[in-house]
């Protein structure tokens, strides 16, 4: 019944979010044959939890909430708050997007921390390729705060990591690949670990995605609901392999963008 | 532009190569709560280019090479125009 509920959830909210984006994204011929790449704004995700090899510049912000069920505490569910802000160019050299994310907003019963009391920052170094390519090293849940079991249990994780798009007919994949350890490796085990996804988009405002983050299994579908606003709505259900036994839980991510260059 | 692709090679090679030792030392996590299941650090995810790929567009500087976002906007961009 617990999976059905969730089934019956997702279902409803990625209808109601991709509506619009259906209606601008231009699949039947919608897109205005004058409009430039530049005044494009809603992108859909290529990734739920694995990172990706490209991100903030000079001039642009993000701010994202991630939520998920799980059991792992008395609400089974959880959730983080980030921002995100980047220096650099990553086509002339180098991006480094610098993010914040307060996490254990719904509580925690195993580290006892509760909103806002523990979080992390994250660090990515990032830079543009020929052919719609780009590769960054990382490391996010450094600098961490909150109660020791807090930061004893959530190490920092250092990946590196490529992505490139590819056009497929009249469609387009972003594919992702990399290393990480910690987050991105199995529980208990030394060293580094792959990590990859694969995002299709139907229009650049819907993907549908798969991926695995060297730990979980997860996939998703992402709606960028304003083809002229940065906003993008992506809801999924991660280990769907249900290791570790764990169950399929339902995630769900909202990340909005502003550039002021 | 030479320059630069070479200065990119250079950081890719020199970071990919400076990562290996980082990682094989690196230990493990333990089970607390939600820890290990991504969740905190799921917003680092949504708040960044993964989550929220606007952030990734070229800026006012020019197109550039533009990396896969701007591939995408590229791609739909000229489709679109194809289609009209």
């Amino acid at each position: 019944m617990k999976a059905k509920n969730k089934a019956i959830l997702v279902s409803g909210a990625l209808m109601l979010a991709s509506a619009p984006a259906w209606a601008q994204g231009g699949v039947g011929g919608a897109t205005t044959a004058s409009a430039a790449a530049s005044d494009l704004k809603g992108f859909a995700a290529p990734a739920l939890q694995a990172p990706v090899a490209f991100g903030a510049r000079w001039g642009s912000f993000g701010a994202g909430v991630y939520g998920q069920t799980c059991d792992c505490n008395k609400q089974d569910a959880d959730g983080s708050l980030g921002l995100a802000f980047g220096l650099g160019d990553p086509d002339k050299y180098a991006a480094l997007e610098v993010s914040v994310a307060s996490s254990s907003l719904f509580g925690d019963t195993g580290s006892g921390d509760s909103f806002g009391e523990s979080g992390s920052m994250g660090f990515k170094l990032h830079t543009n390729l020929p052919g719609y390519a780009s590769f960054a090293v990382g490391v996010n849940g450094t600098a961490r705060w909150g109660s020791d079991g807090f930061k004893n249990a959530n190490k920092s994780s250092v990946y590196a990591v490529a992505s490139k798009m590819f056009p497929v007919g009249d469609f387009a994949t972003i594919l992702n690949i990399g290393v990480g350890d910690e987050l991105y490796n199995e529980p208990g085990k030394n060293g580094a670990n792959v990590l990859g996804s694969a995002a299709f988009y139907f229009t650049q405002q819907i993907s549908v995605l798969a991926e695995y983050t060297g730990r979980f299994t997860n996939a998703a579908v992402s709606v960028a609901p304003f083809r002229s606003f940065p906003l993008t709505v992506t809801l999924g259900a991660t280990n769907l392999g249900e290791r570790y036994g764990g169950d399929v839980e339902f995630a769900g991510s909202v990340g909005v963008g502003y550039a002021f260059n | 532009m030479n320059k630069q692709i070479l200065f990119k090679a250079a950081l890719v090679i020199a970071v990919s190569a400076a990562s290996v030792p980082a990682m094989a030392q690196s230990g493990s996590s333990g089970s607390s709560g939600s820890a290990g299941l991504g969740i905190d650090y799921g917003a680092l995810v949504a708040a960044s280019g993964g989550g929220n790929p606007f952030t990734a567009l070229p800026g006012s500087s020019g197109p550039g090479m533009g990396g896969p976002i701007a591939g995408l906007a590229r791609h739909f961009s000229n489709r679109g125009r194809d289609k009209k």
